[in-house]
C-alpha cells in the first residue's frame, strides 16, 4: 500500500507545488528584507517545512475516512469561527487569527477543506437543484461565509462562493432558481453596498475604477501595485532591485501583492513563469481519474478555488479588480494559507494515487 | 466518470470563460508592462527619485597677507514640510518662540501654512544656537507636519565692516550682489553638483548618489591689506564724524605698481547684512563718487605744462591781484598775488595762476595731456559701478573751459582717477592700472603694464613742487618731521549748493622714491572745509601709521643704521 502510494505519487505536480512555495519564499525575502524587524521570511521558511511534513501525513490518510470526517470537522471549524468572533484577538483590524503560541492560525483559511469535501458529498446526492437542495447548499456555504465576512474578511469569504459557482456549472438547476439567485445577488449587492459595507470597504470597490481620484487613500495601493508591475517591463529590474518593493511603496507586498514584487523585479517573464507553474498544476490536477463522484466534485471544487483565487489575485495586482485581501495560493506570505492549500492538494494527490485507477 | 453531456457542455463554457479571463490578464500585463512601460517607470521614479542641486562652496576672499575677508561656512536652513494646517500652525507656534523672525516674516509663514503649501522656508542659514533649539523641537515632534533642515553655505565676513565697499556682499543664494562678490561671481561661485536621493514611501532618504560632484569656487587674494584698511577706516570715520561730513573716501595705493592697499569709504556697513541695506549705501565711493577735483587737479596741469615744456618752474605769471576776468566770468584767489612763479602757483594754489598756465598750454595740448592721465576713462580696477567721470572733448569747450578746468572745474573725476593721477608722479611718470585682485587660486593676476607718460625731469620737478606744498604751502598740516611728503590740497565748491565744499588731499611719500600714494576725499564737511584743514590732517594721521607699518622711520638717517 505504501509502495503503491509512492509509486503513483505525482512527482511533477508536487515539484510544481514546491516551486510555487519556494518562489514565494524568494519573493517574501525581497519584500521584507529591508524591514528593521523582519520575521516574515524566517517564519515562512519554518512554515514551509511544517507544511511539507503535514502534506505527507495527510497524503497517507484514507480518502473514504476523510470524506466521512468532513462533516464533524466542518462543524468544528464553524464553531471555532463563531468563537473567534466573540473572543478572537484583534489583529490588523480583523478578528481572523487565533493565537497558538508562536504562530497565529487563521481558521477561515482551513474551513475551505472540510467545506469542499462536505459539499462534494452533498452534491453527489443531488441530481437536480431544486428549492430544497438549493437552500441546503446555501446554508452549508452561507454559515462560514457569514462568519468570515463578519470578521470582516470579505476576500476570504467571497472565495468560498467559488464553490457555488462551480456547482452552478456542474449541476442541473431549475430555471426559476437561477433567476431568483441573480435577482437576489443584484438586490443584495445594492443593499449590501449602500447599507452594510464599511466606508473603507466601499472605497476599495470604487477606487479600483478610478484609482487616481483616490490616490491618497484607497487608490494608493492600486496605483503603487500597477506602476510596480508596469515599471518591471519585460525582464524586470532584477532581484532586490525593485524600488517599489524595496522602498515600502507597496503595502502588503509580502501577502496579497506579492505578484507586484514579482512583476517589478522579474518583469513580464517572471509573471509568465508563474502562469506556467499554475498551468502545469491545473493540467495535472484537473485531468485525473476518480473513483467516485465525491472525489470528482472535490477535485473540481478545490482546484477551482485555487484557480479562482489565483486569477483574482493577479487581476487585483494589475489594478483591474477591487482590492479584497486575497492571497496568492502557495506563494503569498501566511502559514495558514500555505498549510490549508497544501492539505487540500494532498487529498487530491491521494485520490490520484489510487492504484486501482492507475493500472 | 459520472458526468453527463450537458454538464460537459457547461464545463466547456466554464473553460472558455476562464480562458478569456486569462487572456484579459495577459492583455493587461502587456499593456502596463510593455505599452505603458516608460510611463510607469517615470511614475515610479517621480515618487522615489529626487534630483536636487548641491551648492558648491563659494571661493574664499583673502587679503594680501592671507587674512580671510569673506568665507562660506556650512549652515542649516529650516523648512516646514506641511501636511495639515492645524498641526503645522501649532508646530510653528513652538518654532517662533525659539528663533528671531520679524512680524512680517511670521505672518508670511503662517499665511503660507494656511494656504496649505507643501514646502515652506522657516528661516534660512540659522545661527548655530537657533538650529540647536529647532532640532530639539524636531526630535520631540510627533505630528504629521515635519520640521526639517537642509545644509547650505552661508557667507561670513569675519572682519565685519573691513573693506565692505570693496567686498560688497551676496544674496540669500550666495549670488554676488555688489562689489567684488559681484564682479568675481563667476570665479568664486563654482559649479553646483547634482545629487539623486532615493526615498522610500515614508520620505526617508535611502540612498544618496552624486550625479555630479559640486566644483568649489576659486579662492581669491586681494591686494587689500586689512591691517591698513582697518586703521584707515578708523581714521576716516573719526574725520567724517568730527566734521559731520556726508561721507569720505580714502585710497591707499602702492606707488610702485598701483596695487590698492586700502580702499575705504564711510559710512560703512556689514557685508553680511547687505540684503537689508539700501544699495546707495553699498556704493563704493572710491570708484563711483564723481566730483570736481578742484585744486588737486593743478598737479595734472602743472605736470602737462612741464612735460610739454611750455614753461619752466621759475617762469612768472600775472596773478591779477586775486581777480581775473575772462569773458563774463571771473576767477578769484583766496590770497591775492600780483605775480607768482610757476612753482608758487602750485604751492599757494592760485586759481588765476593756474588759468594763466593753461592759457599758455593751449586747449589741444592740455586736452591731450589730461587724456593721457586717463581722465574720462575707467581705471579698469575691476570693481563694479566704476564711473568714467565727465570730461568734455575740446570742441565742446566754451571760452572759459580751459581756465576752469585748470582750477579743477568743468571736469568731474572719481577719487580713484585722482589717486592714479597722483601716482603718475609718485611712480616716476607711469600711468598704472590700479588693481585689487592679486591672485586667483594661487595664480597671479597680472595688471596691464604701466604706460610712461611723464619724463624724469617733469616728475622730479613736480615732486619738488609738491614737497614744497607740504613744507611751505597749503598743506603744512601734513608735515611730519624727518620725512619728505609730496602732496596737494583741494577744496571744491559744490556747484548749485550754497557754502558746501568737498575737501581733498592727495600725496605720496617718501617724496623721493615713493612707496605709498594716498588720496583723501571728504564730502561736505561742516565748519572747516579747506583741503589743508580737513583732508590734510586725515592724510597725516594715516601717514603716521603707514610709516610705522612700512617701517619707514622719519629722521633716521642711513648713517645711523646699525650694521651687523
Amino acid at each position: 500500500m505504501i509502495r503503491d502510494s509512492l509509486r503513483f505519487f505525482d512527482k511533477l505536480a508536487f515539484t510544481v507545488l514546491l516551486a510555487l512555495a519556494i518562489s514565494g519564499l524568494v519573493l517574501i525575502y525581497s519584500a521584507s528584507h529591508s524591514l528593521v524587524y523582519n520575521t516574515y521570511f524566517s517564519r515562512q521558511v519554518l512554515w514551509f517545512f511544517i507544511v511539507v511534513i503535514v502534506f505527507f501525513i495527510v497524503y497517507r490518510l484514507k480518502t473514504e475516512l476523510v470524506f466521512d470526517y468532513s462533516f464533524p470537522v466542518y462543524v468544528g471549524l464553524v464553531a471555532l469561527l463563531a468563537l473567534q468572533l466573540i473572543v478572537g484577538t484583534i489583529i490588523a483590524g480583523t478578528k481572523s487569527w487565533i493565537k497558538v503560541s508562536f504562530f497565529s492560525v487563521q481558521v477561515s483559511e482551513f474551513i475551505k477543506i472540510p467545506l469542499a469535501l462536505y459539499l462534494a458529498k452533498t452534491v453527489t446526492k443531488i441530481t437536480l437543484i431544486d428549492w430544497r437542495s438549493y437552500s441546503r447548499l446555501l446554508t452549508i456555504v452561507g454559515i462560514p461565509f457569514l462568519l468570515i465576512a463578519l470578521q470582516p474578511d470579505l476576500g476570504t469569504a467571497f472565495m468560498l462562493c467559488s464553490f457555488l459557482l462551480i456547482i452552478a456549472f456542474l449541476k442541473k438547476i431549475r430555471t426559476v432558481i437561477i433567476v431568483f439567485t441573480l435577482v437576489t445577488i443584484a438586490a443584495g449587492g445594492f443593499i449590501g453596498y449602500n447599507y452594510l459595507l464599511k466606508p473603507y470597504q466601499k472605497d476599495r470597490i470604487i477606487s479600483f475604477l478610478n484609482p487616481e481620484k483616490y490616490k491618497k487613500s484607497s487608490g494608493y495601493q492600486i496605483i503603487q501595485s500597477k506602476i510596480a508591475v508596469g515599471s518591471g517591463g519585460l525582464v524586470g529590474k532584477g532581484y532586490l532591485n525593485g524600488t517599489q518593493s524595496q522602498y515600502k511603496f507597496l503595502p502588503t507586498r509580502q501577502t496579497d501583492f506579492v505578484v507586484a514584487v514579482l512583476g517589478e523585479e522579474f518583469g513580464f517573464l517572471g509573471i509568465s513563469f508563474l502562469f506556467v507553474l499554475f498551468f502545469l498544476l491545473f493540467y495535472r490536477q484537473f485531468n485525473i481519474k476518480v473513483q467516485s463522484d465525491e472525489e470528482f466534485y472535490y477535485v473540481y471544487f478545490f482546484n477551482g478555488l485555487i484557480l479562482f483565487q489565483f486569477l483574482v489575485n493577479i487581476l487585483m495586482s494589475v489594478g483591474y479588480f477591487p482590492i479584497m485581501g486575497v492571497p496568492l495560493p502557495f506563494v503569498s506570505y501566511g502559514g495558514s494559507s500555505l498549510l490549508s492549500f497544501f492539505i487540500g492538494e494532498a487529498l487530491i494527490f491521494r485520490i490520484k494515487a489510487n492504484p486501482f485507477l492507475n493500472d | 466518470m459520472k458526468i453527463n453531456s450537458s454538464e460537459h457542455k457547461r464545463v466547456f463554457f466554464l473553460f472558455i470563460g476562464l480562458f478569456l479571463w486569462i487572456l484579459f490578464i495577459c492583455a493587461s500585463l502587456v499593456k502596463i508592462q510593455v505599452i505603458d512601460y516608460s510611463k510607469n517607470v517615470a511614475k515610479v521614479q517621480a515618487q522615489s527619485n529626487f534630483i536636487f542641486p548641491i551648492n558648491a562652496k563659494r571661493g574664499t576672499i583673502y587679503d594680501s597677507k592671507g587674512q580671510v575677508l569673506a568665507i562660506s561656512v556650512k549652515a542649516k536652513s529650516a523648512f516646514l514640510n506641511s501636511k495639515e494646517v492645524a498641526q503645522s500652525l501649532s508646530l510653528f507656534k513652538d518654532i517662533k518662540q525659539k528663533i528671531v523672525l520679524t512680524a512680517e516674516e511670521r505672518k508670511n509663514i503662517e499665511d503660507r501654512i494656511r494656504r496649505s503649501e507643501k514646502f515652506i522656508w522657516i528661516k534660512r542659514k540659522l545661527p548655530p544656537e537657533e538650529y540647536e533649539s529647532l532640532k530639539k523641537i524636531k526630535d520631540s515632534n510627533k505630528s504629521n507636519s515635519n520640521l526639517d533642515f537642509v545644509e547650505e553655505y552661508k557667507r561670513v565676513y569675519p572682519q565685519d565692516t573691513i573693506a565692505c565697499h570693496v567686498l560688497g556682499g551676496v544674496g540669500l543664494d550666495e549670488q554676488g550682489l555688489y562689489g567684488l562678490e559681484y564682479e568675481l561671481d563667476d570665479t568664486m561661485r563654482g559649479t553646483p553638483g547634482k545629487a539623486r536621493v532615493m526615498r522610500d514611501a515614508r520620505r526617508k532618504a535611502f540612498k544618496l548618489s552624486y550625479l555630479n560632484e559640486p566644483l568649489p569656487g576659486r579662492d581669491v587674494y586681494l591686494t587689500i591689506d586689512s591691517s591698513i584698511q582697518f586703521f584707515v577706516e578708523r581714521e576716516l570715520q573719526k574725520t567724517v564724524e568730527q566734521y559731520e561730513a556726508r561721507g569720505g573716501t580714502v585710497i591707499v595705493m602702492d606707488s610702485r605698481d598701483g596695487a590698492i592697499l586700502t580702499m575705504a569709504s564711510y559710512p560703512a556697513f556689514s557685508p553680511g547684512e547687505v540684503k537689508n541695506i539700501p544699495s546707495l549705501m553699498v556704493k563704493n565711493s572710491a570708484v563711483s563718487f564723481i566730483y570736481h577735483p578742484g585744486s588737486t587737479f593743478k598737479v595734472v596741469l602743472a605736470s602737462i605744462a612741464l612735460e610739454e615744456n611750455v614753461c619752466s618752474p621759475q617762469n612768472e605769471f600775472n596773478c591779477y591781484n586775486g581777480v581775473y576776468k575772462i569773458m563774463d566770468r571771473q576767477i578769484t584767489d583766496v590770497h591775492p598775488f600780483s605775480r607768482l612763479s610757476f612753482e608758487n602757483i602750485i604751492i599757494q594754489s592760485s586759481n588765476i595762476g593756474a588759468a594763466k598756465i593753461a592759457e599758455r598750454l593751449g586747449k589741444t595740448k592740455y586736452y591731450n595731456g589730461i587724456k593721457k592721465f586717463g581722465f574720462g576713462d575707467r581705471t579698469g580696477v575691476g570693481l563694479p559701478g566704476e564711473e568714467r567721470g565727465l570730461f568734455k572733448p575740446v570742441k565742446q569747450w566754451t571760452g572759459v573751459s580751459l581756465q576752469f578746468i585748470a582750477g579743477g572745474y568743468e571736469i568731474a573725476v572719481t577719487p580713484l582717477q585722482m589717486a592714479r593721477a597722483f601716482n603718475v608722479i609718485a611712480s616716476g611718470g607711469y600711468l598704472t592700472e590700479p588693481y585689487v585682485l592679486k591672485e586667483v587660486d594661487g595664480m597671479f593676476v597680472k595688471p596691464n603694464p604701466a604706460v610712461k607718460i611723464l619724463g624724469p625731469a617733469t616728475t622730479q620737478g613736480m615732486t619738488g613742487i609738491m614737497t614744497e606744498v607740504v613744507n611751505t604751502g597749503t598743506a603744512k598740516k601734513t608735515q611730519i618731521a624727518g620725512i619728505d611728503i609730496a602732496g596737494k590740497t583741494g577744496t571744491t565748491k559744490i556747484i548749485g549748493k550754497d557754502r558746501k565744499y568737498i575737501s581733498s588731499f592727495g600725496g605720496f611719500f617718501p617724496a623721493e622714491n615713493s612707496r605709498v600714494t594716498v588720496f583723501v576725499v571728504i564730502d561736505e564737511p561742516k565748519g572747516d572745509y579747506y583741503g589743508g584743514d580737513v583732508a590734510a590732517p586725515l592724510f597725516k594721521a594715516i601717514t603716521e601709521k603707514l610709516l610705522l607699518y612700512f617701517k619707514i622711520y622719519p629722521g633716521l638717517d642711513k648713517k645711523n643704521e646699525i650694521k651687523i
